[in-house]
Formats: structure tokens, sequence, C-alpha cells
């Protein structure tokens, strides 16, 4: 205490009129009641634009330290800094009390903002000071998820010799990577580099594939999770099912094919995609007539294994208790549908990056073939091999990202993932017209640029300015753009249009992180402890987030942090010990803590 | 020598194979030879029901001996080699032939690729037949580890790993931790403080009593195999200190380009042209002053610096974009009367939260100019006497087709990222590869980020390729999860398929020592033979093609396996 | 020196208009969005371009704020909420501005209390001729008639033609366009044409009924102007005159109306931000026709003269209308817009003729 450490606190409010804040007079109250604190201002009382007379306010209170206390504070650091070395004081003695650095987000968390200013305060770092007590672990962990992140994650913990739970709610763990073609920049078939791991992750000893199953609760602390799973009733007997594939043939219920992004029609006894893991069928209740409506069941009777199809089987719920969470659930497509002036959803040639995806894989509605969009009899848009083939394709960036109207965040993937489709197009069909339009060329990771200018040297379009509507204009449909680099207005003709739609969470992601008593964004994409340092941890102890998830990224990146999770539920193991919850440390206790650092 | 049975899959592979190649008449054909048990075509050998037909077929048909015509081994050969383990057979009793990569998908003659298709499977079946089990080797791991570098990469995985349990070493060339990442004032896109999150870091570092700093220290030459390594580390008073550790993670890190190779901007001419590192000094030491110590009223910051550019660099330094909007909100806040331009090219805020900060940031009159580099660069020039700014910079403003010209007073130029100067010279010590960049090259780009082909050597953060704070943490963080896994499961396979010397052939020539790219080759002065450490050896057949006298057995690769697969290849019947 | 961009010029339209166009990311959708955009008249982001650069000898060279008749898609669909639309009436204030060559448009755009004096002193000068007058009805009311009819001729040889001439220089000359000549004749019909009509607004996505309810507007006033002022409405005894007077009158005050409702409803986009001056605008418009119309009533019905006091109360608006918001608000847009169409058809014949389109 005493001279040296005299401080004054700026308290930044919110501009932006959220209501949901974190309650700054009260943080600004008990702030002025530390010791230390000599002076508090806000920004009605110190307007951050005279510099000259802060530096005589501090020299005249003999101030030593400066406190920047807000959601985002160090956006008015460099004025501070002026003001303090004009004092002649240190710049070093700036210190920054970031509430959403710490999660102190909405008015519940005004506790935690408090310890965050006290922690700034007295000069400690708040995740030194905001350490919980450890306690045992539990040496099992639940990996919420079969994408790509999730596969990761269970195979680097169950290489470890530990024993993995991975949940996965559709009927074969492969996520969205499993519906892409080629990936981004090394035109490798997502399928290819994906089915080994997923192999592996089948077949490990010390990964317990639970498919078609849902976390319903978690109760518990961190390393003593027991948690609630939903075994949803595939009425196909894992065990038994030789994947002969008669009762997928009888059946007569179709549905649209999740896999295939609903452009091909499935059974309602079905396996996703031939190399699902595991390889086995199971039965969609909600397009099962014999499940709706108690006629057919046909599937039964054709089967040539003896009770291997249970028609009347039922949810279970299971219980496990496990040490640590990863949470693994991915992302959703955005609906194309809410841009009107797009038209998808209403010409059947304007179709989505994903739809497009499938239709260029091999595995897909016409073997590979790019063909048109038709309508079958029934009136369904299809894609039939035998369709003509387009001749100009045209491909839209940013929909639904970058956009205040939907989702103002940028979806990360998606230019690289045009390109590449540019790309594949040309491959296909060599003499088609490709036009891309864009805002601006997110091309940033490694060997991405150089895809870039691979791509423009492909004779493929690349025009700034992207496609504001489309239109139908005879059989064609009409793109209209502005060319900015050559002052033109474009209105391109094309065959087919393919939408480059973004990411966003999934719509269960507020409840998820609901149950696992973690936060998110406003718009639903998981909260990390700390955005810089600590990307895939929580507020809450043992569980941790991967992958698209926590926000778009693209397979690297995924890989990468599902790795990262699995390391921290790697450390805890090893320790022996994990750490509880940083959002259940109350203020005295972050407080007390801090105290003692100082006195170190 | 015993009988053969000889099972042979051909797969569709839906229709990537199937199209190009008549797979069922090749299973049909091969099935007539000598030696072929079972002759069979699926759509999709890699599924649990195709190795499961393997599997099967093992055991009902006794066979001693697989082969499978799909796609690339890099893929599957893991696979189907744990297929035939799981049927009790031996791994190495297997042979893959690549009728997808080789031939379906770079042929367009059906009848012609489906012939190659065949020469290629009775390659593959004339070689299985003189493969030898062999027999997996595993490897305990010193549970400690040593990390290249002290900066945000390096930190994180020694926390990581510390944290853990385990014991870390780390070696910093600098006299502190935290390398860039300690001259960093805030981070984008919230502005938090670098400072106070390193100094965290460092704490808890120098706290923990399982990581080891040698600080203005380097690491010698490092010799060793996966769990077994040994080096020494020197510091800057030629202090010498054995080290013994059982993986290594790289995290040297990457420099700044060197902004005087471009003349169009004057560094270092023109004093008011600072670098970006420059200007991150300034702001932390609240100086944000000219060279004539005023405050500059316009300040442009230009970006891609030596990035995306052929006569420079081509790649994107991936980073600047946002550091050049986080200073030029910075600037705004230090000097609310000053004109902010930044002149891009594209921009790049693709991260989470971040285009949410050019939003803002745009919003705050901060004047965007694009550029096209492969059109011009920019041009500074010192401004005339009747113009109330330093310097002129005259470009083509891309959005509009006008030339313009932006009065500044400072020019921040957004320098890239490049290798560091004895990015070579650590590799060749660390036995990693590096790409055109002199970036080192990971395992997989996608699958395998972090790992390298050398096992237990892993490359982090910035060395990898450029990236900012967050991912370069993922990346230390998922080596230190490999790391603490082998730690944990307490030994590593390793190679099998290595090579041998037979010490009565041996002439002591030493040809095998000089070729070995793996240093795996050492020589016993007392027989006055080569004597190969199978741990180091990766089995890459250098030495063994080398040998003039054929002393060297390439296990999985001897010479009658090679020649009997060409035979198979060569050999045409009449159909 | 033209071309050294001047981030501070934003700053200086917020009198002309309050929004965010710094928020502008170029995507590009506003100028594809738009209907009325054309090979060589592309808007608004071009607009947007030079107005964040602060190239204001380009900006003033700009016709193409003219050519937009605000459906306001591209506020609806920019992604940046930077409301292109907005800026494009901005400017069109703000051209206004540039091309009249006393600045008094200017000046009542940037300082409303300097309209409101200006206002003040048209109606205590009618006021005062009223006094001088000793408010004798005939004298009065021949002096209104005078006043009328020299006001027109005042105003449009004074104000308004070299107004055009002054937007000539600087949307043809100035830039050096190399229109043809012949352009200039053929273009002609459809000036006069589209002065009247307005046209274009019909290709304006969603905009047919209110373009209805302008034409219906203009009529009315047009109609009214010619009544009162070449067959003198309110001196005649002719019922036909009487007759279309009420008729056009009451077509002006009733649509008036309508659209003032509209604009408090903020419905759509071009009524979410109004100006002073748009309010100026149309309630003195529907003042107008209102009291030309009750004028007449009472002279129908023998009330004027206990009631002159309604008379004095038409004559100043009308004088406000016709010396202030004729010469220097919104009413010039009436010119403006048509004339825009012409010097631009003019300036893409002379591109074509460069083979630049």
């Amino acid at each position: 205490m005493g001279e040296n450490n005299l401080t004054g606190i700026y308290f930044c409010f919110p501009k932006n009129g959220n209501t949901d804040v974190v309650d700054i007079s009260e943080v600004a109250s008990y702030a002025g009641s530390i010791p230390e604190v000599t002076v508090t201002w806000h920004s009605g009382n110190l307007p951050l634009t005279d510099i000259n007379s802060l530096a005589a306010t501090i020299r005249n209170k003999s101030i030593k330290r400066i406190v920047i206390a807000g959601d985002t504070p160090g956006f008015e650091k460099a004025f501070f800094t002026k003001a303090m070395v004009s004092a002649g004081n240190n710049p070093e003695d700036i210190v920054l009390a970031s509430f959403r650095e710490h999660g102190a987000i909405s008015r519940a968390d005004t506790e935690r903002a408090k310890a965050i200013v006290a922690c700034a305060v007295f000069g400690v770092p708040f995740d030194l000071a905001a350490a919980p007590d450890e306690s045992d672990v539990n040496t099992e962990t639940l990996v919420i998820g079969g994408g790509i992140s999730g596969i990761q994650a269970s195979l680097e913990i169950a290489d470890s010799g530990n024993m993995v739970y991975l949940v996965e709610r559709t009927g074969t763990i492969g996520g969205h990577m499993a519906m892409f073609d080629k990936t981004f920049p090394t035109l490798d078939c997502a399928a290819c580099i994906l089915t080994p791991k997923m192999v592996e992750v089948g077949q490990h000893a010390n990964i317990e594939l639970m498919t078609y199953c849902e976390v319903r609760g978690i109760t518990g602390t961190p390393g003593n999770y027991r948690v609630t799973i939903l075994k949803k009733a595939r009425r196909v007997n894992l065990a038994t099912c030789i994947g002969c594939g008669t009762c997928s043939e009888k059946c007569p219920a179709t549905a649209p094919s999740e896999f295939d992004e609903g452009t091909t029609l499935r059974k309602a006894i079905y396996i996703p995609f031939p190399q699902a893991v595991p390889n086995k069928y199971l039965i969609d209740a909600d397009s099962c007539r014999y499940v709706q409506e108690g006629k057919c069941g046909v599937c039964a009777k054709v089967c040539p294994v003896e009770y291997c199809i249970n028609l009347e089987e039922k949810d279970q719920e299971i219980e496990l208790t496990v040490g640590n969470i990863i949470v693994a659930t991915g992302f959703k497509p955005f609906d194309a549908k809410k841009i009107e002036r797009f038209g998808y959803g209403r010409f059947p040639n304007v179709v989505t990056s994903l739809e497009f995806e499938r239709l260029i894989n091999a595995a897909g509605p016409t073997g590979g073939e790019i063909v048109f969009r038709t309508q079958d009899k029934k009136g369904n848009w299809i894609f039939s091999p035998d369709s003509n083939k387009p001749k100009s394709i045209g491909i839209v960036h940013c929909v639904g990202s970058r956009d205040e109207n939907h989702n103002k965040y940028c979806s990360r993937v998606c230019c690289m993932y045009s390109l590449k489709l540019a790309h594949l197009v040309k491959e296909k069909l060599p003499d088609a017209d490709v036009y891309e339009y864009f805002i601006d060329m997110r091309s940033f990771g490694k060997g991405y640029e150089e895809f870039y200018e691979r791509i423009k040297g492909e004779g493929i379009h690349i025009i700034r300015g992207r496609t504001a509507k489309i239109e139908e204009k005879g059989r064609q449909l009409m793109m209209r753009s502005e060319d900015m680099l050559n002052d033109k207005l474009i209105e391109q003709n094309v065959d087919m249009v393919i939408l480059s739609i973004g990411l966003e969470p999934r719509q269960d992601a507020k409840e998820v992180a609901k149950m696992l008593g973690i936060t998110t964004t406003d718009e639903g994409w998981f909260n990390e402890l700390n955005y810089i340092n600590d990307p895939v941890s929580t507020f809450t102890g043992g569980i941790f987030i991967a992958g698209t998830c926590q926000g778009p990224k693209d397979i690297p990146d995924a890989v990468a942090q599902g790795a990262a999770a699995a390391s921290g539920v790697l450390k805890s193991i090893s320790n022996t010990k994990i750490k509880q919850s940083v959002k259940d440390l109350t203020l005295d206790k972050i407080e007390s803590q801090a105290k003692q650092l100082t006195n170190i | 020598m015993e009988e053969q049975r000889i099972g042979v899959y051909l797969c569709w592979c839906g229709t990537n194979i199937a199209k190009m190649v008549d797979v069922e008449s090749i299973a049909e054909e091969v099935g007539k030879l000598p030696n072929v048990v079972i002759a069979k075509n699926y759509k999709y050998m890699c599924s649990d029901p195709g190795q499961e037909l393997i599997v099967n077929d093992i055991k009902e048909h006794n066979l001693n001996r697989v082969v499978v015509s799909a796609c690339s081994p890099r893929i599957h050969e893991l696979t189907f080699r744990k297929a035939l383990e799981n049927a009790g057979l031996n791994p190495y009793l297997f042979e893959m032939a690549n009728i997808r990569e080789q031939v379906s998908w770079v042929h367009t003659d059906r009848t012609a690729a489906t012939r190659k298709a065949r020469q290629l499977v009775k390659a593959a079946i004339n070689r299985v037949v003189f493969h030898e089990p062999l027999d997996k080797r595993s490897v305990d791991i010193n549970p400690a580890t040593l990390i290249i570098g002290g900066g945000v990469s390096g930190l994180s995985a020694a926390l990581e790993i510390g944290e853990a349990g385990k014991k870390v070493f780390i070696v910093e060339k600098n006299s502190k931790l935290g390398g860039h990442t300690a001259d960093i004032d805030l981070t984008y896109p919230y502005m938090y403080s670098a400072g106070q999150m390193l100094d965290s870091m460092v704490q808890r570092a120098n706290d923990n009593p399982n990581i080891e700093i040698f600080l203005e220290s380097e690491v010698d030459e490092i010799f060793g195999y996966v769990g077994n390594f040994e080096s020494k580390v020197k510091d800057k008073n030629g202090k010498e200190t054995e080290l013994n550790f059982g993986n290594v993670i790289v995290a040297t890190g990457l420099k700044p380009f060197d902004a005087g190779k471009i003349d169009n901007y004057g560094y270092g001419k023109l004093p008011n042209v600072v670098t970006s590192v420059e200007f991150e000094k300034m702001l932390k030491t609240g100086n944000i002053l000219t060279k004539e110590g005023k405050e500059p009223k316009n300040v442009a910051i230009i970006h891609c610096v030596g990035s995306r550019n052929p006569d420079y660099h081509e790649y994107c330094s991936r980073i600047c974009c946002m550091v050049a909007m986080k200073f030029a909100n910075q600037i705004k806040s230090a000097l609310p009367d000053s004109n902010v331009y930044e002149l891009y090219a594209d921009m790049r805020a693709f991260g989470k939260g971040c285009e949410e900060f050019y939003s803002l940031s745009s919003s705050k009159n901060i004047l965007f100019l694009m550029f096209d580099q492969k059109e011009g660069l920019p041009l500074i020039k010192k401004a005339g006497s009747g113009d109330n700014c330093d310097m002129i910079i005259e470009m083509e403003e891309k959005l509009s087709g006008e030339n313009i010209e932006v009065p500044a007073d400072m020019v921040i130029l957004m320098v890239g990222m490049e290798a560091q100067d004895n990015a070579k010279d650590i590799a060749h010590q660390v036995g990693v590869s590096m790409c055109g960049n002199d970036f080192y090259i990971e395992k997989h780009p996608k699958l395998d980020p972090v790992a390298t082909t050398t096992d237990g050597v892993y490359i982090v953060g910035g060395c990898q390729a450029p990236k900012d704070i967050t991912d370069s943490v993922s990346q230390a963080r998922a080596a230190a999860a490999r790391i603490l896994a082998s730690i944990a499961y307490g030994s590593v396979e390793v190679e099998v398929t290595t090579a041998s010397v037979n010490e009565d052939v041996c002439c002591g020539c030493q040809t095998c020592i000089k070729v070995c790219p793996y240093t795996a080759i050492s020589f016993d002065e007392e027989k006055n033979v080569s004597v190969v450490n199978e741990v180091l050896c990766k089995g890459c057949g250098t030495c063994g093609s080398t040998c003039p006298t054929g002393a060297i057995k390439c296990k999985h690769f001897t010479d009658v396996q090679i020649l009997s697969q060409i035979e198979g290849l060569m050999t045409l019947e009449e159909v | 020196m033209n071309n050294r961009v001047d981030p501070d010029f934003i700053k200086s339209l917020n009198k002309f208009g309050r929004k965010d166009w710094n928020a502008c990311m170029h995507c590009g959708n506003c100028t594809a969005v738009c209907t009325l955009t054309d090979r060589g008249v592309l808007f608004p982001r071009k607009d947007i371009r030079t107005l964040q650069m602060g190239l204001t000898s380009k900006l003033a060279t700009s016709v193409e704020p003219w050519m937009c008749y605000y459906c306001g898609d591209c506020t609806d669909t920019c992604p940046r909420d930077a409301n292109p639309g907005e800026l494009m009436m901005t400017l069109r204030r703000w051209l206004t501005a540039k091309y009249d060559w006393t600045g008094l448009s200017g000046l009542f755009y940037r300082s409303f209390t300097s309209l409101v004096i200006a206002f003040l002193l048209v109606a205590v000068a009618i006021i005062v001729i009223g006094f001088i007058k000793k408010f004798n009805q005939a004298d009065i009311m021949h002096f209104g008639h005078s006043l009328e009819f020299w006001m027109i001729i005042g105003v449009f040889c004074l104000i308004l033609v070299p107004n055009i001439f002054r937007m000539f220089y600087f949307t043809v000359i100035k830039p050096k366009v190399g229109a043809p000549f012949g352009s200039y004749i053929t273009g002609f019909f459809s000036l006069i044409g589209n002065m009247f009509t307005q046209v274009k607004t019909l290709k304006c996505d969603k905009q047919s009924l209110r373009w209805f309810e302008h034409f219906l507007v203009v009529i009315g006033y047009l109609g009214l102007l010619v009544i009162t002022v070449y067959l003198d409405w309110f001196g005649t005894i002719n019922q036909i005159i009487i007759y279309a007077g009420y008729i056009t009158g009451g077509l002006v005050f009733f649509f008036t109306l309508l659209l003032m409702f509209s604009r408090l409803s903020k419905g759509s986009q071009l009524t979410k931000y109004s100006h002073s001056t748009d309010w100026f605008f149309i309630i003195w418009l529907f003042l107008m026709g209102l009291t030309a119309f009750l004028v007449r009533v009472f002279i129908d019905t023998g009330l004027l003269t206990d009631h002159f006091w309604l008379y004095m109360v038409h004559l100043i608006i009308l004088a406000q209308w016709g010396i202030l918001l004729v010469p220097f608000g919104k009413w010039t847009h009436f010119l403006y817009r048509s004339f825009a169409i012409y010097f631009s058809n003019a300036k893409t014949s002379g591109l074509k003729l460069k083979g630049q389109l």
C-alpha cells in the first residue's frame, strides 16, 4: 500500500444501448471502496479528448497507476498511455480490467466484474487470482459430437490409454466433413482422409462409440460429471446387423437424405452413407410408417437375421460418469431461403454450396456429374444423371454472412471453398464459364493465397462485386452485380448459381450451452475462457469446446482445436487433479487469492 | 516355402474406381492365378463390412496373404493391416495395389485402364508371396520434453505439459520469454492487453518446478529418436548442459520482412516511414511522434508489405489486416483529431469477432483505400513545401478507379512474416523438412497439422506458417496433447520396415552412412562394418539401393520382393 | 490537389443528412440491386466512395443522385446498414446547394435558424406592404396577382435558369464529358417529357402508387398555378375556371396531406429520415393549396371582405413558397432530375463515341 500504489480508475460505459450488461455503477462504487483507489472517472466526467488536463490531474493527485475498466477498455488505452507519459509516469503502469476477456458480459456477471477490477488494482493477473480449487478427476471423458473435431479429440485421448465415450446424435460419425468432395487447398478427397480416422475410432479399444445418442442432462462437478444420455431407438441391432441392405431395398417410405443435403431420397431404414461408422442400418422414426402409423413392418419380415430388427424398440436412458467433457457439436448451414432476392427455393438451379458438394461428389446423386436440377413426376426437385449439363455457373460469396440483416460475422471458409468449387467445376466441365462474385477474398491460410493465384490462372472469371439479385431470364438465371474494378454493371446469364452460404450455430446451441453450464455469444457460438490464450477451455471446469461450435473455422483449425481440447483433458488426468469452475468463484475468494499473490 | 493362400480384393470405391476399371473382370481373372484362393470385389473395402469380409475370409479359408487393390496405401494401408491383425495374421503379409490414384483417376480409356490395373494387381500378388512377417517395435518414452523457442507458442506448450506434471525444457535465444508477443501492446479484436496475458504466462512458467528455462541459449544438434533424444544446450557464455528428452516441440517463430527491399515505400530513406514492429513500440511507450517530434495529423497504414507479391513472398501473412485495424483504432484513441488511412488489397477480417471489429473501425472515419499490388504499388514521396503534410502517397484507388493522393505525416508498413534466418539450420538439427517458403512442413496439412514425419518432433506456431496468438496457442496445445498421450501410454511404436546390414557382406565403404537422410547409420570401427539404428531408420531404402555389395537388406522392400513385383507388372498374358 | 483525399468532408455533410456512410465496405450490393442502374449510370456505391474520400469536385460532377427515386431497396439490403438510399437524398440536397449561385440553398440546409429567419422576414415584408396599402382588399389582391406573376419570372430568370447552367457546367463541361451536340437536340423532347411525368419513377420498384400521388400533386400544382396567375382565379367570374381551380387546389392539398401522413408514419425507407426542409416543403405546399382553395370559397360565399386575413395568410404563404422554397428548396428537384437524365444521356453518348461503353 502507500503512496506508490495510488490508483485512478476510468470506467467505460457501454455505447450500444444494450441493457443486459455489467452494472458499471455498482462496480464503480465497489472500486471506490478499495483503499489504493484514489479517484474513479467515467465518460461522463472525463471526456477522452484533453490529454493535457488528464496529465495534470494525474500529477496533482500523485496517481501512479491507472486502471481502465469496461467491456473492452483497451480501445481507450492509447489515450491514457499518452497522458501517463505526459505526466512523467511509466506507461506500463496502465492495467486493463477487460470484463469481456474474463467473461463478465451480462448483468449477472457484475460480481465477477468487481473481481476483475480488484485484480487490476492489485496488479495481479486475473487468471492467477481466479484459480479454482482442485479435486479428483475421473479418467473417463465424454466427447459430444462425432465430427472431425470430436474424432480428433477422441483419438488423442484414447491413444493415451484412457477411456472416451464419443456420443453422436446421428447414426454415424463423420459430421459435415464426410459430405465434402475435395478439400482446399490441397484438393484431397475429404472422405479419403476422414474414413481412416473414422475406422480408427470405430475399432479403438478405448473409445466407446455411442451413435444415435444425445446428451440429455448433466449434473455433478468438474472431475465427476454424471451424464444422462438418451440412447435413441435405432430399432436395428448393432451387433447382429450384417449390412445386407435387403430391408432398405424393400422399405416403401422415403425422406430427404440428410447426408446428401436433401438432393436425394433415402429410405426410412437406411445407412447414412456407405462408409458410415458404424456401418449398420437404422430406422428414422419420423419417416417410418410402422412407428408413425402402425403399418408396414416389411423390413423386419425380410431381414435374414433373426431378431435383428425390433420395431418396438424404445428410447433408453443411460447414465455415465466422466471427469471431463469436450463439446464438439459443430455448426448448421445458413438457410438461403431467408434472402429472397437470391431465388433459393424458387429457382431450382440456384443451389447452396453444400448441395453442390454432394452433386460433384462421386458418391452423390449423379455419380459426380454436374447437371441441371429438374423436376420429377411428383414435382420434387432432383438431380438426375440423365439431365443436361450446365454450360455456365455463377458463384455468389457471403450469402448470409457479413450482413447486418442476417449474420454480422464472417464465416471464414466460404472464400476458399468457393474457389475450390470453381476449380472443381472447371475440372468436370472444362468448357463451362465460371463466374465468381466476391467482396474481399479471404485466402489467408498456409497455401491459400497460392491456391487463389492458381484459380485465377484457370480462366475463371473472379469479379469483385457481390451479386445483389438473381432473376429468371428465359431458361437461364440472370445475376446482377457491379464489377467495381471495371466500373461496369453486369447482368450475367448463367445456367446455375451456387450460393456460398455461411455457417451458423446449431439450432439448439443455446440449450446445449445451458445444459452444460457454459455461455454463448449472442449468435450462439460457445464462449471460450480466454479468446487469446485459452480458446478451448470454458469458465466451467472440465468442459472444453472444440471445432465450429466455438466459431466458424476450416478443417486444420478444427483439428488443432480438437487436439488442444484433448490436451486440457489429458492435463487433468496426468495431474490426477482437475480445476473446478472459474464461474463459481466468489468475489471474496478471488479478492483474497489476489491479495495473497501480492504478498508473495 | 509354405503354401501360399492369397486372398485378393478389388474395391469399387463407389464409382471412383469402378467407373474406369472393370474390377469384376479382374477379380475373375486373377482368381484363376496359382496361389490365389479367393478373389472378390466389393464396393467399399475400407468400410466395416469390407474389412469384415477380409477378416472372415482369412479365418474361413485359412488365408496367409492378402492383396487389396483400391486407393493409395497412404490412405488405407493401416486400415487393412489392422484388419489382418484382427484376424490373427501378421499385418505385413499384406500388399496394396493402387488402382485409383494411379489408374482410374488419371486415365480415360476404360480398356487400357483395366489392363493396367490388372497388371498392378498381378504385380502385388507376385510380391506378396515374398512378404515376411515383421514384428512391431515399441520404444519407451522419456517423459521430458524439449521446447525450442520461448514465444507464446512455446510458452503455451510448456505450461500445458509442465502443469500436467511433466518435465519441460524451454530453450530461448533471447534474454526473456515471450518472443514477439512481448513487444505487443494490445491484441485484436477486443483490445485485450498482451502484456498482462504474457506476464501471467511467464509467472506461471517461472513458478512451475517442472519447467526449466534456458534464456540466451541455443540448442545444438539433436541426436536420438522418438522417446529418446539427447542434445546439448549452450548459453551465451558457452556453458553447455546436456539434456535428455522424449519429444521436441519446435516453436521458433518467424521474423518480420525487411521493408527496405521495396523501393516504392522509401523505408530507410524517408524518416517517417516505419514498420508495424516499430509502431507497436511507439504505442507501448505512448510516443506516437514523427522523427521531428510532432504528433502526426495524417497516418497512412499500408497492408501487404512483402506479402502476396511474387517479387517478395507469394503467401499471405494472415494477421496484418487485423493488426493494421488495431493500429487505426489506437491512433484514433491517442490522437482523436488525426486522419487514418488504410491502404489495403483485401480486408481479411475472418476470425471470431473480427468482421465486427472491421465494421466498428469503419464507423470511426478510418478511410479504407484499395490498391492492387500487381498493377503497381503505392508510391510514397516527400511532400512539397506548400503541402501541409510530410509525405504524399500516390496510388490508384481501385474501388473508384481514381488516381488519388493521400497525405501522410507518418506511414506504417504492415510488414509480412518470413522464416527466421537460421530456419534451415534448426530444421537440420531437429530433422524437419521445409517447404518453398522455408516454413516447416507438417505431417498432414489437414489431419495432422502439428506432427512431422519425424516421430517425436512437433512444429507449432509461426514456424509452421504465419498465424495469430489464438491459433498458435491451439497448435501448441495440440502438440502437448500428442505428447501427454504418448507419455501416458508409456511407449510409442516405431517403424519396422527398416534396413539392416549383413556384416559378412559389408565392405566398410561407408557409402550408406553418407546417403542416409536420417543419420540412422553409424560405423563400427572394430568390425569395420556399418550398423543401422533400427529405431532411427525410416525405411526409405536409400542405403539399400546405394550399397555396392548388396549387404543392406531393406525389410519389406527386399530385392526378391521388388523384382517379383516388376515381373508381375511386365508379364502380359493372352486374354 | 484535386485528387487529395479529405476524410473530413464526410462530417460536413452531416447538416444535409445524418447517416453513417463510413460503414460502407464496398460490397457492390446496392448498385446491383437498384433497378435504375444501367450501363454508364452506376450508383450509389460510387458516390459513397467519392464521398468517403472527400473528392468534392468529383462529387459535384455526379448526376447519379438525380437518377435515384429512393425506393429504398439498397438500404433494405445493405449488409452494413450504411444507408445508401439516404446518401442519395443527402447528395441531392448537397448538389442543390452546390448548383445555387446565391448560396442560400446551402445556408438553409445547414442552418435551420436562417431558414426560419428568412420565412419571418418574408412574412413581415408582406404584412408591411399590407399596412402600406392600408389592407385595401382590391389593392392587395391586385398586388398579390402581380406578385405571383413577377415572382415566377424573377425566380425563373434570376435563380432557376442560372442554376441549371451551373448544373450543366459541373456535370458536363467541367469533367470534359465530350457529349456530341446532336445528343442535346435528340434528348430535348424526352427532357420535357421527363419533367412533367417523372416517368423514371415507375421503373423504381414498388413506387407506382407514390408516382401516381406525386403526379396528381404536380398536375394540381401546375394547374393551380396557371389558373391563379394566368386565368386570375381569384378575380374571374368564369364558372369553368372557378371549378377547375377548385379541382386543382383540392388535388394539391388532398394529396399532399396523404404524402404528409406517409412521411409521419415512416413506413418506407425514404420517409424514415426526414430533414426539416422536407417538412417545410410539404407543409407549405399543403397550406398553399388549402389557403388558395379557402380564399376562393370565401370569395364565392362572400366572406372574404370580413375575413381578409385569410387572403393575407395565403399571400404570405405564397410569397414564402415562391421566394424561398421554390428556388432554394426541394422544388428544384423537379427540374434537376429531368436535366440530370438529359445530361446523363448526353454523357453516355459521349462515352459511347469514345468507345468507353
